[in-house]
């Protein structure tokens, strides 16, 4: 159980990523939603000691993680957004080297959960070559694999599925749904789909701020019966903003079509339409008054 | 566009903290070293020629500056991961990389200008060690600026971005920076510049070859000034033509063909040489199997006892497989290779007279340690600094810092990374003095000795890069962090300056001194460095304190998981520094006090202010002395008694005696004169004065008694005259024991020293010495070792026994002209023979056998000949004794019928080959003959007395030399000794006096002894010279006290002119000359050769264009042989041409080939007669 209470965090340039986030996270997967620059990435390092908040607390299961980071550093998977490795040096030996800093002492325990991990994560043919010369998407595999070394009771995936394929994304997901079952994984993506998908609970994350937070489906009942959409010309999306809460708009088969969050019908040519999670992710970007530009 | 690059880039530049702060530290480098120029003992600080060589140094500090720019500038796109987006826009290739080139260049000639500024500015502060300044002149600045240091930074520049563009990757410039410190210390070494240890002047040929390939110009810059007097060196610009212009050329054209080098073939394409080519690998997604795996399960981590270990194990053996593999370790390895090769065969084969020493351990890690002083702290802080940004410049950071490894393990691995890289390099040194001595056919018995270079060099470079990791993590920057480590040593070093600590031991990185005396089988220090290194070892734990509670581990700065260890490191620490600096209080200050330079500075002139009047004070001298010395060599100690008594010499009664016991260790003996009482007692100083209860008449004796302990720390610099260590020690006791009046030889010596005391210039030598009475002094000496040891001293071993444990030697010596003994002790062999009655023996340590015999055979020789024509030697022993390396400040020292040899100097030297200088046998027969020099006769104190001893010493020699070696190998020895005269009178700072009225000069006394000797010998013919010698020493041995003056008087006596003149000039004068023969050509179809000669006669400073000299030549065969006798001409000084017949085969001519006229540069009195 990780609870967060009233993290703030300021950059020495003057941002302010992080600003009163407080939430409670239990066992299952917890989605992070938020647009870029929002503070995911600020508040997984905050949670993974990789820096320190200047105001609130972090605690795992009652014990508080800023003051004593190697608590959770002891039970955490950490999947960065953006990371390196070290040049000319082989997947497995690179696995094998992270194992040994996480703990995994036995020589064969190691070697045992280092190959289950590669081939969980497809690598199992490129075991030796260097990590270095993957693809992006088979480094990003490469990290998953890392994240997973030992036994993480805390994972926290940074855009894991960023730049893999629909196969391998197909696979990270099964492959997160069955370890979810005693661990806590904090996962921040910008789709929402993945959200819905995969976490028992999510949050929107604005601004450096917890817009909302819950179960997907609760989210998503929230918003019943207050979506519309119609479509529109293009040139008209201005005018439309103006008099309308409008959540998204898209070109669909070369027609602009707009979804526009209203307790009742907003006009002629709105008809109603089912809330999606994307939806309450608009809505509650709607709310923090952010600017929210055209999406996918 | 090209413009455009260039603005942009210096923009750039500008504004990154790197520069700002680098140029800064440039200044501040500049400054520094405007503070401390030297350009030689009494060369003004500002001197041009001291600025000029200040430029080189500021050059060779700036390299590795240089290396950080470079690589910050040619590499930062790939640091910064920018080199897709770059290489892709529409820049050409050669816009950009000029643009860069250009803008570094820029840069780095302003930053360099801003330290020449920096150095104009430190050189107005009144500078160290009371050294003078001359007028302040811009334009020598400029010059050096234009000519030395802009120059060397060119071509470093040059070199560091030929690498970086070429191979793009951080090390292989580090390395390049390396490889331009070692270039200076090959040339430095190839060139023996006189910056390194001793200097030994080349030949014509190898100067102009020399002077062109030294890449930094010390040479040919040394080489411009080596013939400059004093007041040339304080006032004369140094000009850029001859060899110096040659060099600069040479040298900016293959600075400027690396950057074509550069230009040529670098791409806009991935790392080239590095390795870190990125070839993608693609997954091939139809291998891609469906799901169906069990779940992974997971392990439980176990971070108990043993989980540190285990992960640092893991990550140093990682990250030195990172670091230590590739082409530019490759690279860094061979250059180490090379260059401890090069300087092992360079300073271990070509000793004094280019006399190889033996390839022994002992003397080679001596030699290895010296080129670690540059490179070590180099390469640490490349390395290690690239070592802390390891993780982070891979973005591989964030994934190890959020795992649960210890803090500490993060430290540790880096510290130990850095104790990986610098046991390999000290193993590559070791790997190079095996394959030397292997090489040299010296076996391997010794290797243990090479231990001394993993401790002595290993942990102090070692405790060193503990503080560079320390900086590392509070910078935030890579190089900002390389500059910090880089600068901790100058600043450490300045401020200890600035504040007149003068205790080496203190700076950050401090090397023990490494010399290994294989006759007492250890260093000079001992328990002192292992102290001083337990102490270095506490700061570098202390300092890791900090490190680790503040350990930068993503942005996170403060660790706290790192309590434990850092609490565990700090406790060592402490306890380390705290015991250390007590121990080395406790040794230093109250077992055995010794005083620091600074200290010993004011003691000395303290002493010469209070007690210099005693000089002049008639005091009694000794005339027997029972003297008893037990040494207790593994406690470094030793307790001395006397019992002496006393004649008063003079015409007077002595009311009043004083005695001058410099105070060492901080021991005053205990004296007591019979029948007079204690006056006043100065414990500073030594100096005791009595009143006898009755006055000692003329001729009366008295008594006193004294007790003395001794004890030594191994602290401070080594005292090569006066030690006990374990396995050997060298006493000269007479010096310390008390003595009457005042003892002039503590005095303050350099004018610089005696200045800043605000002394008078020492006062030369009277002109002549009151004659005083002198009785021959008896003594007695009853010395006791440790039983598997002996003590050596002088006289006739009268008894030896052993008593517990305890073996005692009783030595007896009759007649010595002074009170003047010294003794040594160790583990001896020895060799005896006899000659003519007299014994001789050779005592030596039992491995150094080598030159034994030839010590033997120079002493018979010696022995004889100069028995023969001189006079009797009144002693029946005449013995050799070897003493420690650790006293090689001088070769060898004669006692009465004793001789004390150097073991460096003398027992370990090759001399197996025969072509070789035979150095042994000429330096024992220099020493025997003091026993007539300087022993049995003694001259009065007074300007000249040195011609009596030295001098004729050095005519001692070459006789007996001359009777076993042909005159190639004394002319050698001649040639050598000219060249150093003309080196060293070039920095006395006094008017040059004439041999016979000299002080102690060395190039006098020996080097222009040795021509003068030399013609004598030429001129009257051996015979002769001895015979007159046979007189002056019938009439003026001991105790008389005969003068320069006697000595020319007997020699001259009857003698005509030209030779009469030839002598005077070379004794009584100070004349040098300049022969050259510019030309020689051939008459069409005759034996005639039309010859130009031009000479230059200079008497005390002025040129003499009127007296007529003879000049001697011959004619030489194709193979340089003479052919036909040496002719004879008579010329004028300056330019004239004459007709000489030659032989037909003649294919040279050579001028002067007896080396008769005393000349700096003999180098053009030899030319190849041209055919028309
Ligand atoms: N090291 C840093 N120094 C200064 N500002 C930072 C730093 N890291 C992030 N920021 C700023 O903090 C804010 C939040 O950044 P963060 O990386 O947490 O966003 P994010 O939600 O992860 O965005 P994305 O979806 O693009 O990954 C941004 O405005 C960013 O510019
Ligand atoms: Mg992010």
């Amino acid at each position: 159980m990780l609870s967060i209470t009233n993290l703030c965090k300021t950059y020495p340039n003057g941002v302010r990523a992080l600003d009163g986030v407080t939430l409670d996270i239990g066992t299952g997967i917890f989605g992070l939603l938020g647009p870029n620059g929002a503070g995911k990435s600020s508040l997984m390092r905050t949670i993974a000691a990789l820096q320190e908040p200047d105001q609130g607390t972090i605690l795992w299961e009652g014990a508080d993680i800023v003051r004593y980071p190697h608590l959770v550093r002891e039970i955490l998977g950490y999947l960065p957004q953006d990371f390196g490795v070290y040049p000319r040096i082989s997947a497995e030996a690179l696995l094998d080297h992270l194992a040994v800093l996480k703990g995994v002492r036995d020589k064969k325990a190691r070697r045992r959960q280092i190959d289950a991990l590669l081939e969980r994560t497809n690598l199992t043919q490129h075991r030796r070559h260097a990590v270095a010369q993957f693809s992006g998407g088979m480094r990003q595999r490469f990290g998953i694999a890392q994240a997973l070394l030992g036994e993480p009771r805390l994972m926290i995936v940074d855009e894991p599925t960023a730049g893999l394929d629909p196969e391998e994304r197909n696979r990270f997901h099964n492959l997160l749904g069955e370890i979810a079952a005693d661990i806590t994984i904090l996962l921040s993506t910008h789709i929402v789909e993945d959200v819905q998908n995969l976490c028992g609970k999510a949050a929107v994350l604005a601004g450096g701020r917890i817009l909302t937070e819950g179960r997907p489906d609760h989210l998503v009942a929230q918003l019943k019966g207050r979506v519309w959409r119609r479509t529109v010309e293009s040139g008209s999306l201005a005018t439309w903003r103006e008099r309308v809460t409008v959540l998204s708009d898209r070109l669909e088969a070369g027609r602009r079509t707009i979804r526009v969050l209203a307790d009742s019908s907003p006009g002629a040519g709105f008809e109603g339409c089912d809330a999606a999670l994307e939806d309450a992710y608009f809505a509650a970007l709607q709310t923090q008054g952010t600017e929210v530009g055209a999406c996918s | 566009m090209f413009l455009d690059l260039v603005r942009f880039e210096l923009s750039y530049q500008m504004r990154q903290t790197l520069v700002q702060v680098a140029t800064l530290a440039f200044f501040v480098l500049g400054f520094f070293l405007g503070f401390s120029l030297y350009g030689g003992p009494d060369v003004y600080a500002n001197a041009p020629f001291s600025i000029a060589y200040g430029m080189v140094l500021l050059s060779l500090s700036s390299f590795f500056g240089l290396a950080l720019f470079t690589a910050n500038t040619v590499l930062r796109d790939r640091t910064f991961g920018m080199e897709p987006l770059i290489h892709t826009t529409s820049v050409g290739f050669f816009p950009f990389l000029a643009g860069r080139l250009v803008g570094l260049v820029t840069i780095v000639a302003l930053v360099s200008a801003l330290a020449v500024v920096g150095m104009a500015l430190g050189s107005l502060l009144p500078p160290m060690g009371g050294r003078e300044l001359g007028p302040f002149r811009p334009a020598a600045y400029l010059i050096g600026y234009v000519a030395i240091a802009l120059p060397n930074i060119l071509i470093g520049l040059s070199l560091l971005f030929c690498i970086a563009a070429l191979s793009r990757g951080q090390i292989a410039v580090y390395v390049g920076g390396i490889g331009l410190f070692m270039a200076y210390v090959f040339a430095g070494v190839m060139t023996n510049s006189p910056i390194m240890a001793q200097s030994k002047p080349l030949s014509a040929d190898e100067t102009s070859w020399a002077a062109l390939l030294d890449p930094f110009a010390v040479f040919p810059l040394f080489d411009q000034v080596r013939f400059w007097d004093l007041t040339a060196k304080n006032t004369q610009l140094i000009v850029l033509e001859g060899d110096l212009l040659a060099n600069r050329l040479l040298w900016m054209t293959l600075a400027l063909m690396l950057c074509c080098l550069a230009f040529r073939f670098f791409r806009f394409r991935e790392g080239a040489l590095a390795g870190t080519s990125a070839r993608v690998v693609t997954a091939p997604s139809a291998a891609v199997k469906a799901d169906g795996f069990g779940p992974v399960a997971p392990v439980k981590p176990d971070f108990g006892r043993g989980f540190a270990w285990q992960a640092l194990r893991s990550k140093v053996g990682l990250e030195m497989r990172l670091m230590l593999r590739g082409v530019p370790l490759v690279v860094l390895s061979l250059l180490c290779l090379f260059m401890f090769a090069m300087v092992l065969s360079e300073e271990m084969g070509r000793g004094d007279m280019g006399v190889p020493f033996q390839a022994r351990a002992a003397l080679i890690v001596a030699e290895l340690q010296e080129p670690f002083r540059f490179i070590g702290p180099l390469v640490l802080v490349f390395f290690v600094c690239e070592w802390c940004w390891l993780a982070r410049e891979h973005r591989i950071d964030a994934v190890i810092d959020s795992t649960a490894v210890p803090a500490v393990v993060l430290w540790a691995a880096r510290w130990l990374g850095a104790a990986c890289l610098i046991s390999y390099l000290v193993t590559l040194a070791v790997v190079v003095g095996l394959g030397y001595q292997l090489v040299r056919g010296a076996g391997l018995g010794d290797a243990l000795v090479y231990l001394r270079l993993y401790s002595l060099v290993g942990f102090p470079l070692w405790f060193f890069a503990g503080w560079v990791i320390a900086l590392q993590n509070f910078v935030s920057n890579k190089y900002l962090g390389m500059l910090a480590g880089g600068g901790l040593l100058l600043v450490g070093r300045g401020l200890r300056q600035l504040l007149a600590i003068h205790n080496p031991a203190l700076d950050v990185l401090f090397f023990p001194n490494i010399f290994y005396s294989e006759m007492s089988g250890g260093g000079y220090a001992l328990t002192a460095d292992v102290w001083l290194m337990a102490l270095h070892l506490g700061a570098a734990c202390l300092v890791a304190v900090p490190t680790l509670l503040y350990l930068r581990r993503g942005a996170k700065r403060k660790a706290f998981g790192a309590n434990r260890a850092a609490a565990w490191l700090g406790a060592t620490g402490a306890i380390l520094t705290l015991t250390a600096l007590l121990m080395v209080f406790y040794q230093t200050q109250i077992e055995a006090p010794f005083p620091g330079p600074a200290e010993r500075e004011q003691w000395a002139a303290d002493y010469e202010r209070n007690y210099r009047h005693l000089a002049t004070v008639p005091q009694p001298a000794y005339r027997r002395g029972k003297v008893t010395v037990d040494l207790y060599p593994e406690r470094r100690a030793g307790i001395v008694k006397g019992e002496y008594s006393f004649v008063n010499p003079g015409s007077e009664p002595l009311r009043e005696i004083t005695l001058s016991a410099i105070p060492f260790c901080g021991t005053v003996p205990q004296v007591q004169v019979e029948r007079a009482v204690r006056k006043t007692y100065d414990a500073r100083f030594g100096v005791q004065t009595f009143v006898l209860d009755e006055p000692l008449a003329p001729g009366a004796e008295g008594f006193l008694n004294f007790t003395m302990k001794l004890q030594f720390s191994g602290y401070g610099p080594v005292d090569g005259e006066f030690y006990i260590l374990p396995g050997a020690s060298y006493l000269e006791l007479s010096k310390y024991l008390p003595n009457f009046g005042y003892a002039a030889q503590v005095a303050l010596g350099g004018n610089a020293a005696r200045r800043r005391q605000g002394l008078p210039p020492k006062e030369a030598w009277p002109e002549r010495a009151t004659e005083s009475a002198r009785p021959w002094f008896a003594m007695e000496l009853i010395a006791s070792v440790p039983d598997d040891q002996r003590v050596l001293s002088l006289g006739r071993l009268a008894r030896e026994w052993e008593a517990d444990g305890r073996r005692y030697s009783h030595f007896v010596q009759d007649q010595i002209s002074d009170h003047w003994f010294a003794l040594a002790a160790g583990h001896y062999a020895h060799q005896a023979s006899e000659v003519d009655g007299v014994a001789v023996s050779v005592w030596y340590h039992p491995d150094h056998e080598a030159n034994v015999a030839t010590m033997a055979a120079a002493t018979r020789d010696a022995l004889t000949y100069y028995r023969e024509r001189w006079g009797d030697y009144p002693y029946d022993q005449l013995r050799i004794v070897e003493i420690p390396g650790f006293s090689r400040r001088f070769g060898a020292t004669s006692y009465a019928t004793t001789i004390f040899a150097v073991e460096s100097r003398l027992f370990v030297l090759d001399q197996r080959d025969p072509e070789q200088f035979d150095m042994v046998y000429r330096t024992i027969s220099h020493e025997v003959g003091h026993q007539w020099w300087g022993g049995l006769l003694d001259p009065a104190p007074a300007a000249g007395a040195r011609l009596l001893t030295e001098g004729l010493c050095e005519y001692a020699e070459a006789a007996v030399f001359a009777q076993k070696y042909p005159w190639s190998q004394q002319q050698r020895l001649l040639d050598e000794s000219t060249a150093r005269y003309f080196y060293m009178r070039g920095y006395d700072a006094k008017a040059e006096p004439s041999l016979a009225r000299m002080g102690a000069q060395i190039h006098l006394a020996y080097f222009k002894g040795a021509h003068a000797m030399h013609l004598l010998a030429e001129l009257l013919g051996r015979d002769q010279v001895d015979q007159r010698l046979a007189a002056f020493f019938a009439q003026y041995r001991f105790p008389a006290q005969p003068h320069a003056d006697d000595l020319l008087a007997v020699l001259l006596d009857g003698l005509e002119d030209p030779v009469r003149r030839r002598l005077e000039e070379v004794f009584s004068e100070v004349v040098t000359y300049d022969l050259q023969l510019p030309r020689a050509e051939r008459e069409a179809g005759t034996s005639q050769v039309r010859v130009s000669l031009q000479t230059v006669v200079s008497r005390a400073g002025e040129v003499d264009p009127l007296t007529p000299l003879t000049l001697e030549w011959r004619a030489l065969d194709a193979d340089g042989k003479p052919l036909g006798a040496v002719q004879q001409a008579v010329v004028k000084p300056g330019w004239e041409e004459v007709l000489w017949t030659v032989p037909r085969a003649a294919v040279a001519l050579e001028i002067d080939p007896r080396r008769l006229y005393l000349e700096p540069d003999r180098s053009d009195n030899r030319r190849l007669i041209v055919v028309p």
